[in-house]
């Protein structure tokens, strides 16, 4: 909220929770220090060109020889493979089975020889993304969280974590607070009254979506897991973001009208603010696509 | 759906696809994207060999008559294309104010104009005065101009502004050499160029004031009225390639093993797209009839609801054409992330959203007052 920039997710949030679950104690002791600390980037070996949606789909594969996997495939919207030191990855160790009893979990070293990260530059012309190849990528037994065949239950498990984290309370907070920095300060015309409502319901859905956000934390203090109704907060929460970085656009009228602008031309909040906007065309779509998390509430919480 | 255009706007339009087809492609595009000026050179004359020089002005300059919905057909055309090429905002948008101002003076350069001679752009908007056209920030103090205008759309190359300034309190038009000014040229948001420029005491002469008073807060009125329509022409153009991308994409792409046009929340995305694109067309062929119209509250009234329209229901035909892409639709290598951009470029000029739903409003509490 104070508008420091936010910790890697991948860790802390997403592989760490699924350590101190499902991990070995081994893996605990050797990984958890550098997640908490943040002295070891992860990134999310999970979306493949065909598998977006679909992800129980997904076709990289991991062979068992006999004291490691070898690994052939690719990934793809990797955010922050590019420094990332290690990926957290779903493989396909058995083709043989239902298609969600053949995913693994295994934990990648990304300097291991044989992997290629080539960069995917997003429309907010910035560079996060990437897309991952995998060609003959030896990744040590001891690699692989739980058992074999439990991929698809881990990723379950860290999906939920991943979409309460998605659904960016803070992150609203704050543009909201800058969006009304930037009205209040905006030295051109604007019609400030039509901005203060604008922005006021805006605020009034992220109370809504604060307190929700608060109720499904206070369930996991009393012992029980995150269920399906982190899709919802998934929901309201991009549904927000989307919101807030349009209006930001929108209120900034000509000033949003600027890209790459040496200058600041009125308001450098405003100048800026399409960038943003543009990315997060993206959050609606990442994390799980908002259509399917309306799917798994339809099917896991009304019984549809 | 189909609307009878008159048989010679249906030609215009045709020409328009082919020559863009065979001419421009998303390749040119991204390579314009990195370069500073915008008009290609080869295209630039085959533009001018099509006629479209000309089509915006009367016989009498050396044009060829064409109506705004001849013009609205090929801006279509051009946002279809997501061509960069800035025909609008150097030749249409000078062209038609100094038609409207209809001196001597100023027909003779709309002549040059229309040659090819000239490279001239509007300077109307300055951050403070936003989209309060006929009050801008500048001022003319006897014969020193002195203030800036942003977002000025000159495509990079023009060496002339048509700008707008405040004499005495009255609104004048004037022709002022870029050379005079500090330039600071950047990319915009739809990929195109535009500058901000300072004046700095610049000295004008008398055959640099072209319109003052009334005059020239007419002719501003009627070039707005005008260039609302092809803000609107080119969305329509961009959220039509973005439906027929995205159906195209929904029949081809699997997931789940089957076609994701096959899900019906996809099925009624896509039917939402086509019943608002619907709309916008009947939105675009209304206004870019009532725009020209010699009744300044028609034209008004038309042109500020297509426009607030358009900048709502444009978007909202690029926001899911994204969605339904997924992530390859938020990458720089496909078009579907370039056109969201140009629309919501063009969503933001000439008037954004609320200031023309304020507008309509206004426009309504003035008949009613009569």
């Amino acid at each position: 909220m104070a508008g420091a920039p936010p910790t890697s997710p991948f860790g802390v949030a997403m592989v760490g929770p699924v350590l101190y679950n499902f991990g070995s104690q081994e893996q605990k002791d050797r990984w958890l220090p550098g997640i908490v600390s943040g002295g070891t980037l992860w990134c999310q070996g999970y979306s493949e060109p065909n598998s977006g949606s679909d992800l129980a789909s997904l076709k990289t594969r991991a062979e068992r020889k006999d004291d490691h996997y070898l690994v052939n495939g690719q990934k793809i919207w990797t955010t922050q493979a590019h420094w990332a030191d290690m990926m957290f990855c779903l493989v396909r160790t058995d083709p043989t089975v239902k298609q969600q009893n053949g995913i693994s979990f295994l934990l990648i070293d990304m300097k291991t020889p044989g992997i290629e990260v080539r960069p995917i530059y997003s429309i907010d012309g910035h560079h996060h993304l990437n897309e991952v190849y995998f060609t003959d990528v030896r990744v040590p037994l001891e690699n692989l969280v739980g058992q074999e065949g439990m991929g698809w239950t881990i990723a379950k498990f860290l999906l939920t974590h991943e979409r309460t984290t998605i659904a960016g309370v803070a992150d609203s907070r704050h543009e909201i607070s800058r969006l009304k920095s930037a009205v209040v300060e905006s030295p051109g015309f604007l019609d400030k009254n039509q901005a203060r409502l604008r922005i006021a319901e805006l605020e009034i859905e992220l109370m809504a979506l604060e307190y929700t956000n608060f109720r499904t934390v206070a369930a996991t203090d009393e012992g029980r897991p995150f269920g399906p109704e982190s899709s919802g907060l998934k929901i309201k929460g991009t549904e927000l973001q989307q919101k807030v970085s349009q209006a930001m656009v929108e209120l900034g009228g000509m000033m949003s009208l600027t890209w790459d602008n040496p200058e600041t031309v009125g308001s450098d909040t405003f100048n800026r603010a399409t960038r943003r906007y543009n990315f997060l065309r993206a959050c609606t779509i990442y994390g799980g696509s908002n259509e399917i998390q309306k799917n798994v509430l339809a099917k896991m919480l009304l019984g549809l | 759906m189909e609307f009878n255009l008159p048989e010679n706007t249906t030609l215009i339009a045709d020409t328009a696809r082919r020559y863009l087809k065979d001419n421009y492609s998303f390749n040119i595009y991204r390579q314009q994207l990195e370069q500073q000026d915008t008009a290609g050179a080869s295209r630039w004359s085959a533009m001018q060999e099509l006629g479209w020089f000309g089509l915006p002005f009367a016989e009498s300059s050396g044009g060829f008559d064409g109506t705004l919905l001849d013009v609205a057909m090929v801006v279509r055309e051009l946002g279809a294309a997501l061509c960069l090429d800035p025909y609008v905002d150097t030749v249409v948008a000078p062209g038609k104010l100094l038609e409207y101002v209809g001196s001597d003076s100023t027909l003779a350069m709309l002549s040059d104009l229309v040659e090819g001679r000239s490279k001239l752009a509007c300077a109307l908007y300055d951050y403070h005065a936003g989209y309060q056209v006929l009050t801008p920030s500048m001022k003319l103090n006897g014969r020193r101009l002195s203030g800036q205008k942003n977002f000025v759309p000159d495509g990079g190359f023009a060496d002339t502004l048509l700008a707008t300034a405040l004499a005495d309190g009255e609104l004048v038009v004037l022709a002022v050499p870029l050379a005079a000014c500090e330039t600071i040229r950047h990319r915009a948001l739809d990929g195109g160029r535009i500058a901000n420029v300072l004046f700095d005491e610049v000295e004008i002469t008398d055959e640099m004031i072209l319109a003052r008073g009334e005059k020239a807060e007419q002719a501003l009125s009627r070039l707005l009225a005008y260039l609302r329509v092809l803000d609107c022409a080119r969305m329509y153009g961009a959220a039509g390639a973005l439906y027929q991308r995205t159906l195209e994409y929904a029949k081809t792409r699997k997931q789940f093993g089957v076609a994701i046009g096959s899900f019906q929340i996809i099925q009624h995305y896509l039917v939402d797209m086509f019943i608002d694109l619907q709309q916008l067309e009947s939105m675009l062929f209304m206004a870019a009839v009532k725009a020209e119209s010699e009744d300044a509250s028609q034209r008004e009234r038309a042109s500020t609801a297509a426009k607030a329209y358009y900048a709502d229901k444009a978007v909202r035909i690029a926001q899911p054409a994204i969605q339904i892409h997924g992530g390859i639709g938020v990458t720089e290598e496909l078009d579907i992330g370039h056109y969201f951009r140009l629309i919501t470029h063009c969503s933001l000029t000439h008037g954004d959203r609320a200031h023309h739903i304020k507008s309509f409003a206004l426009l309504d509490e003035v008949h009613q007052g009569e």
